[in-house]
C-alpha cells in the first residue's frame, strides 16, 4: 500500500474514531437531544442532570472505551509479535488471571482470610496483575527461548484459575455474583479521578510502546536473526513486558478482563494496512481497537448486555477468519 | 545508571503511584464538627444489632448509624444524615446525607423492597436491581414506571440518574460496595442496609424501622413491627410435644452447603420447635459437607426444607438420587427471602405448622395454608 | 579477520564437536566450511557469530570478541545468513532488507537517505531489485534466500557468515551467488565464511577451506585442500 493510500487510511480511522465517540456520547438510556449534548460538552446552558449524564456518565465511558480499546489492541499486537503467534493476546502472560485472583481474594475470600479492611477492587486487581507480571519478567531474563515464557504464562494462568475456582466454590452467593459480573467486564464503573489515572497509565504504556517499535520489527525475523542484527533480547523483552503491563494491566484493573479486542484487532489492522512493520501497525491497531470498543460500548448500551458478550460476538468471527485464511502461515 | 535500571525504577514508581492513587480514590473526610455530637438515642433496636437512630439535643435531624454492614467487617460504622429543618450535616463521620424524607428510593436488594413495603413506603420505590426477580406484587404491577438499574458491578448509571433518586440503598458483601465511588461522583446519596447479616429473625425484620426513618414512615414502621415479636414469641414459647429433626438444602453438583448452627435459618428452626440436624458447623458461614455425611443427616431427619428447584417429590429424587428420605419434604417460594424478611412471625407460623402438624395448640386452623412453604408430593 | 584459538565446542557433555581448534581467516578472503552432516558446521558458525557460547577458547572477529561486545557493535561487525525461512504476512522485501540497517538507525528505526541507498544497492547486488515491493511470503525459497543475503549486505559488515547459502538455489544461481561472495571478498575486503555441501564449487571459488573432521579443524588453501581430501579419502 502506497504512502498516500496509507495516509488516507489513517485519516479515515481517526475520523471514524471521533465520529463513534460522538455517537457514543449522544446515545444512551435517556433521550437527550443533540443540542443539549453539545451544550453539556461545551459548558452551555443546560439542565444540571443532563450535564451530569453527558459528562460524568457518557463522556467518561466513551473515553474509557477509547483508552481501553487502544491499550488492549496495542498490547495484543506486541504479544503476537513477541511470541510469533497470531493467536496471542494481551492476557497471554497471565495478566487477567492475576487481576482476577486479586479481585477474587477481595470479593470472595477476604472474610475467610481475615482481611479486615479490604482494598478496593481496582487496587486488588492491579496488585494481582502486577505480581504475575513481575514473576514473569523475573523469569524472562533467565530463559533463552521465548516459547518457554509463553508456556509458563499459560500454566500460571491455569494455576491461578484453579485457585480462583476454589474461592468461588466456598463463597456466599452474593459475593459470587459480584465476582462473576466483574469477569464480564464493565466500562461504566470508572469515576473521573480514576479516568485520570487510567489515561496517564495508558499514555505511559503507549509511549513505551513506541520504543518497542524497532525491537518488534526486528523480532519479526525471529529471535535468532534478531540477535545478529543487534537486538538486546533481554532488554527488549523487559520493555515490551513493561508496556504490556501498563496497558493491559491497567485496563483490567479498572474495567475487568475485556476479551477479544487485543487478540482480534491487530489482525484487522494488518488487513486494512497490508503492512507488517510496527511503525504502521502500532497506531493502526490502536485506532482500530478504539473504534471497535467504542462501537461495542454503543451496542452493549442498546442491547443491555455486558461488554464482554459484545466483544466476543465481534471478535470471534475475526479470529476464525484469521485461522482459516492462515495468512501468517502461508508461503 | 543505564537504561534498564532507569526503566525499572520508573516502572516501580509508576506502579506505586497507580496503587496509591487507585486506593485513595475514595471520599475525602475533612475534619470539622463531627457526628459524635449526636448522642441522643432516638431509636435503639431490641433485636437488631446492626443499626440505631441517633439525634442531637435541640436539633431535629437524625443520623441512621449502621455497624459492620458486610461480612468480615470489624467496627465499621457508616452514617446517613437525615436532615430536617434545613440543618446542615456534620463535616465529619457522615457517609451520605439526604433531606427528610426520601421520596424516591432505589433498592439494590429485594429484601429492601420488602422492608420498605412493611414500613408503608412501597410507593417510594422508583428503581430496583433485577426487576424480574422481585416478587412484590406492587412492584410487578408498576413495572412500566419502575426502573431496573441492573446488577452490582455493571450498573446502568444513566438510567439510575434519570430516576432522580433521593437515595440508593446498597449492600456490601465482603467489603465496601464498589458502587460507592461512582455514586459519590454523581452526587447520589446512598446507604448500607445490613439486615441480612442479622442472625436473629426479629432483628432482620426490625430493620423496617431504619428504612421507615429514611422514607419518612418510621411511626408506621414501629407500629407494624410491634406486633411481630408478640406473635413470634407466642409461637416460640409454645410447649410442643415433639421436636422433629430438620434437614436443609440440596446439593449443587457434589457440594451440599449447610448453614451454621448460629445462622438465621437455624434460629427459625429452633424457635419453631424443631432441631437442626447438623451441629458440625459453628463457623458463622455456610460450609459444604460431603455427600455421605449429607445422606446420613437426611436419613436421620423427619423434615426436609429443600430450598431447591424441585416442585414435586419426583423432581427432588431425581436431583438427589443417592439420598434416601422417608419424611416430609418441603420447598419454599422465592418470596421467603423477600417479604419473609419482614414477616418472621409468619415464617415461624409456617414452620410450626410444618413441624407439628398434629398439634393445634395456639395455631390458627388456617395452619393448612402455608405462606412460604409447600409440600413436595 | 576471523581468528579463533583453542576453541572447544560441545553439543552435549559427551558430544564434542570441536576440541582445541584454531584457525585464522584473513580479511579479503572467501572461505568455505565443509564437513560431514552433523559434524558441527552450523554450530561453529553460530559460535563465531556470538549466538552460542563455546565451552572454551578465544574468538576474535575483526578484533572483537563476540561475547564481550555490545549487541549493536557486534551487529555492525558480523552479518549472518541462515537457511531459516521467514513467514510473516505483509512483509515486503524492501522492509526485510531495510532491517539490515537496524544496527545503524536510531531508537525508532528511522531510515535516512543513506540507509535507503544501501537498501537499493543491496537489492541490486543480489539481482532482486524488481522484487523490492513484493511480499516475502510470495517468493520461492531461493528468492527468499537472496533477500536475506541482501539484508546481510545492507548491514555492511566486514565479516559475513552464511549457513548453506546455496541450498535452495538452482545451478546458475548458485554460481552467481558464489561469484558475488567472491567479489565482495576480493574487491570489497570482506571476510566471508560460508558452509556448504557443494565441494566442487567450494574448491573452485574459495580462497581457502575449513574442514571439520573428527572434532578437529583443518584449514588449507583450496588447491591443497583438494589434495588433502583425495589423500585421506574424505567424502569419496
Amino acid at each position: 500500500m502506497s504512502a498516500f493510500k496509507l495516509r488516507i487510511v489513517f485519516a479515515s480511522l481517526i475520523a471514524a474514531t471521533l465520529a463513534l465517540m460522538l455517537l457514543d456520547i449522544a446515545i444512551g438510556a435517556v433521550d437527550i437531544p443533540m443540542s443539549d449534548v453539545w451544550k453539556s460538552l461545551t459548558g452551555g446552558n443546560v439542565d444540571p442532570s443532563t450535564s451530569l449524564i453527558v459528562r460524568h456518565i457518557r463522556l467518561i465511558k466513551a473515553t474509557v472505551a477509547l483508552l481501553c480499546g487502544m491499550a488492549l489492541s496495542v498490547s495484543g499486537l506486541q504479544m503476537q509479535t513477541l511470541f510469533r503467534n497470531p493467536l496471542a493476546g494481551p492476557y497471554v502472560l497471565g495478566i487477567s488471571s492475576g487481576a482476577s485472583l486479586g479481585v477474587a481474594i477481595m470479593l470472595l475470600g477476604s472474610a475467610w482470610l481475615g482481611i479486615s479492611s479490604p482494598l478496593g477492587i481496582v487496587t486488588a486487581a492491579w496488585i494481582g496483575a502486577a505480581s504475575v507480571l513481575l514473576a514473569i519478567s523475573a523469569v524472562s531474563t533467565r530463559i533463552k527461548d521465548i516459547m518457554v515464557l509463553l508456556i509458563l504464562g499459560i500454566m500460571l494462568s491455569s494455576a491461578i484459575s484453579a485457585i480462583v475456582q476454589m474461592l468461588q466454590y466456598l463463597s456466599h452467593e452474593d459475593a459470587l455474583k459480584s465476582f462473576v459480573i466483574w469477569t464480564m467486564g464493565s466500562l461504566g464503573e470508572v469515576t473521573g479521578p480514576q479516568l485520570a489515572i487510567l489515561a496517564a497509565a495508558v499514555s505511559a504504556g503507549l509511549l513505551v510502546a513506541i520504543a518497542t517499535i524497532k525491537p518488534l520489527d526486528i523480532l519479526l525475523l525471529g529471535e535468532q536473526y534478531a540477535r545478529t542484527m543487534g537486538l538486546n533480547l533481554r532488554r527488549s523483552r523487559m520493555i515490551i513486558i513493561l508496556s504490556t503491563t501498563l496497558l493491559a494491566g491497567t485496563v483490567t484493573a479498572f474495567c475487568g478482563p475485556i476479551g477479544f479486542i487485543g487478540l482480534a484487532m491487530p489482525h484487522v489492522a494488518r488487513a486494512i494496512t497490508r503492512r507488517a512493520d510496527h511503525r504502521v501497525l502500532l497506531p493502526a491497531s490502536a485506532l482500530v481497537g478504539a473504534i471497535v470498543l467504542i462501537g461495542c460500548d454503543l451496542v452493549s448500551k442498546l442491547l443491555v448486555l455486558p461488554i464482554n458478550s459484545i466483544t466476543a460476538l465481534v471478535g470471534i468471527p475475526v479470529v476464525i477468519w484469521v485461522v482459516l485464511s492462515n495468512k501468517s502461515f502461508s508461503a | 545508571m543505564n537504561l534498564k535500571t532507569n526503566t525499572g525504577i520508573a516502572a516501580i514508581l509508576l506502579m506505586a503511584w497507580i496503587l496509591i492513587s487507585a486506593h485513595g480514590c475514595t471520599k475525602n473526610r475533612p475534619s470539622a464538627p463531627s457526628a459524635d455530637g449526636y448522642t441522643e438515642h432516638v431509636y435503639t433496636p431490641l433485636y437488631a444489632s446492626g443499626f440505631r437512630i441517633l439525634g442531637a439535643k435541640g436539633l431535629e435531624s437524625t443520623i441512621l448509624e449502621v455497624t459492620d454492614p458486610w461480612q468480615g467487617a470489624d467496627s465499621v460504622v457508616r452514617r446517613l444524615f437525615i436532615s430536617r429543618n434545613g440543618e446542615q450535616a456534620p463535616h465529619d463521620g457522615i457517609m451520605s446525607a439526604i433531606t427528610f424524607p426520601a421520596r424516591r428510593v432505589v433498592c439494590m436488594s429485594s429484601s429492601h423492597v420488602a422492608l420498605l413495603d412493611a414500613s408503608g413506603a412501597i410507593d417510594r420505590i422508583v428503581g430496583v436491581s433485577g426487576l424480574d426477580y422481585i416478587s412484590n406484587p406492587r412492584i410487578q404491577a408498576g413495572r412500566d414506571t419502575i426502573g431496573d438499574v441492573g446488577f452490582d458491578g455493571n450498573l446502568n448509571y444513566e438510567l439510575l440518574l434519570s430516576l432522580r433518586p433521593d437515595i440508593v440503598l446498597i449492600y456490601g458483601v465482603n467489603g465496601a460496595s464498589p458502587m460507592e465511588n461512582k455514586l459519590d461522583e454523581l452526587g447520589i446519596p446512598y446507604m448500607y442496609i445490613g439486615e441480612y447479616l442479622e442472625q436473629s429473625p426479629l432483628g432482620r425484620a426490625e430493620w423496617m424501622i431504619a428504612l421507615g426513618e429514611i422514607a419518612g414512615t418510621r411511626k408506621e414502621a414501629e407500629k407494624a413491627f410491634a406486633v411481630i415479636p408478640e406473635e413470634y414469641n407466642r409461637i416460640r414459647d409454645t410447649e410442643w410435644t415433639d421436636t422433629p429433626t430438620v434437614m436443609l438444602n440440596t446439593p449443587y453438583g457434589d457440594s451440599w452447603f449447610m448453614p451454621s448452627t448460629d445462622s438465621y435459618t437455624a434460629a427459625l428452626i429452633k424457635d419453631a420447635g424443631g432441631r437442626y440436624v447438623y451441629s458440625g458447623n459453628n463457623s458463622g458461614q455456610s460450609l459444604p459437607v460431603d455427600m455421605e455425611t449429607a445422606a446420613i443427616l437426611t436419613a436421620q431427619s423427619q423434615i426436609w426444607l429443600t430450598g431447591s428447584q424441585a416442585t414435586t417429590i419426583e423432581g427432588l429424587h431425581s436431583s438427589t438420587p443417592k439420598i434416601r428420605f422417608s419424611g416430609m419434604a418441603y420447598n419454599n417460594t422465592a418470596d421467603l427471602w423477600e417479604s419473609g424478611v419482614a414477616c418472621p412471625h409468619i415464617i415461624l407460623k409456617d414452620l410450626a405448622a410444618i413441624f407439628h402438624p398434629d398439634s393445634t395448640a395456639g395455631i390458627n386452623d388456617t395452619a393448612a395454608t402455608l405462606r412460604y412453604y409447600y409440600l413436595l408430593h | 579477520m576471523i581468528r579463533f584459538s583453542n576453541l572447544t565446542i560441545s553439543h552435549a557433555p559427551d558430544k564434542r564437536l570441536l576440541a582445541g581448534a584454531s584457525a585464522h581467516i584473513p580479511a579479503g578472503s572467501l572461505c568455505a566450511l565443509i564437513g560431514r552432516n552433523g559434524s558441527g558446521k552450523s554450530t561453529l558458525l553460530r559460535t563465531l557469530a556470538g549466538l552460542s557460547r563455546p565451552e572454551s577458547g578465544n574468538i576474535l572477529i575483526a578484533d572483537t570478541d563476540p561475547y564481550k561486545t555490545s549487541p549493536v557493535k557486534l551487529a555492525q561487525t558480523i552479518a549472518v545468513v541462515t537457511t531459516e525461512r521467514i513467514r510473516v504476512a505483509n512483509l515486503r522485501c524492501r522492509d526485510v532488507v531495510a532491517l539490515g540497517r537496524a544496527p545503524f538507525t536510531n531508537w525508532i528505526g528511522r531510515m535516512r537517505q543513506d540507509d535507503i541507498k544501501w537498501v537499493d544497492h543491496a537489492l541490486g547486488l543480489v539481482g532482486m531489485a524488481e522484487f523490492a515491493d513484493r511480499q516475502l511470503s510470495s517468493l520461492s525459497d531461493g528468492e527468499s534466500q537472496r533477500i536475506m543475503l541482501a539484508r546481510a549486505l545492507a548491514q555492511d559488515t566486514p565479516v559475513i557468515l552464511l549457513d548453506e547459502p546455496t541450498s535452495f538455489l538452482d545451478i546458475p544461481n548458485r554460481i552467481q551467488l558464489i561469484n558475488l561472495l567472491a567479489d565482495l571478498a576480493h574487491n570489497h575486503g570482506k571476510c566471508i565464511l560460508f558452509s556448504t555441501h557443494e565441494l566442487d564449487l567450494a574448491i573452485s571459488s574459495s580462497d581457502s577451506l575449513l574442514l571439520i573432521d573428527s572434532a578437529g579443524i583443518i584449514h588449507l588453501p583450496a588447491p591443497q585442500m583438494e589434495d588433502y581430501l583425495h589423500a585421506n579419502a574424505i567424502f569419496s
